[in-house]
């Protein structure tokens, strides 16, 4: 049976789905008995989508003027 | 857009297809040469040189990886050969990370008792959205926040798994470090944005002790 410790350090593997699948079967039974640990991947994952969500919103700047300048060399 | 696409739009110097290429990647591509040079000013330049030898040189883009994977490729060598050039180190990683420790080196013992249970039990958070406030602000912003105080190996390498997918193999190659130690980071920059949220949440101005992993 996992500890509550060791479902911690792999909560980001689980939430990431690169564990094989025996880890996350023995992960999947300890979250049925476990509100600790059920909470604990709540934060987990809840904190993957919301990094997701932020880095995906961010802006590049407006493209600089030489790069446009180089890319009209290339309709000549 | 298929890579195959852009590249023919892009050939043909379609600014349309090239805003929208700088768009999805330039934000990325600044943060990976801030880790690879250790610097912004000079990440910029990377930056504009990669896009530079991207437009001169799509032709050269044959497909055998994705589009964006190739434009990081030009990045990582350009900033490499740059900061050589310029006697940087390229990769700054704190010193107790190794490929191979595992998970534990971000696990918080005082979380758990001598059996690995908890001694106190996390909060249970609703669920939060990026415009839910916390703390006086928003949680984008906290999230924001917490990613600018990251070392700016772990920026890159959230930025490369969270936004731009790569998979934790490419990165590494990206980066010149192991795929082991790229998860290490990974895990330590979500643990410690993990934590901020948290601490958000259970005290308004901060200061309490969150529950979980280190960092």
């Amino acid at each position: 049976m996992m500890s509550c410790r060791e479902v911690c350090e792999k909560a980001q593997d689980f939430t990431d789905g690169t564990l094989g699948p025996l880890s996350r079967a023995k992960i999947r039974l300890h979250l049925l008995m476990c509100r600790n640990c059920t909470g604990f991947m709540d934060q987990t994952q809840q904190t993957s989508r919301l990094i997701k969500s932020t880095l995906a919103h961010q802006k590049a700047s407006s493209v600089d003027p030489v790069l446009l300048a180089e890319l009209k060399k290339r309709k000549k | 857009m298929s890579d195959t696409e852009m590249r023919q739009r892009l050939v043909q110097g379609d600014e349309d297809a090239f805003a929208e290429i700088f768009g999805a990647l330039n934000p990325s591509l600044i943060r990976l040469a801030t880790a690879l040079t250790g610097s912004r000013a000079v990440a910029e330049e990377v930056t504009q040189e990669t896009w530079l030898a991207v437009i001169s040189g799509i032709e050269r883009f044959a497909g055998k990886s994705s589009l964006k994977n190739w434009v990081f490729a030009i990045l990582a060598n350009k900033a490499r050969t740059r900061a050589r050039q310029e006697g940087r180190t390229t990769v700054r990683l704190d010193h107790t990370s190794k490929a191979g420790s595992g998970d534990a080196d971000t696990t918080d013992p005082d979380s758990f008792d001598d059996s690995g249970r908890w001694r106190e039990p996390p909060m249970l958070w609703d669920e939060i959205t990026p415009e839910r406030t916390l703390a006086g602000r928003q949680a984008w912003e906290i999230v924001t926040d917490a990613i600018k105080a990251l070392p700016t190996m772990q920026q890159a390498i959230l930025d490369l798994v969270q936004r731009e997918n790569l998979a934790a193999a490419e990165v590494a190659t990206l980066l010149g470090i192991s795929p082991g130690n790229v998860r290490i980071q990974l895990h330590r920059a979500r643990e410690r944005i993990r934590r901020q949220l948290d601490q958000a949440q259970t005290e308004p101005h901060g200061g309490q002790k969150s529950h979980g992993c280190k960092k």
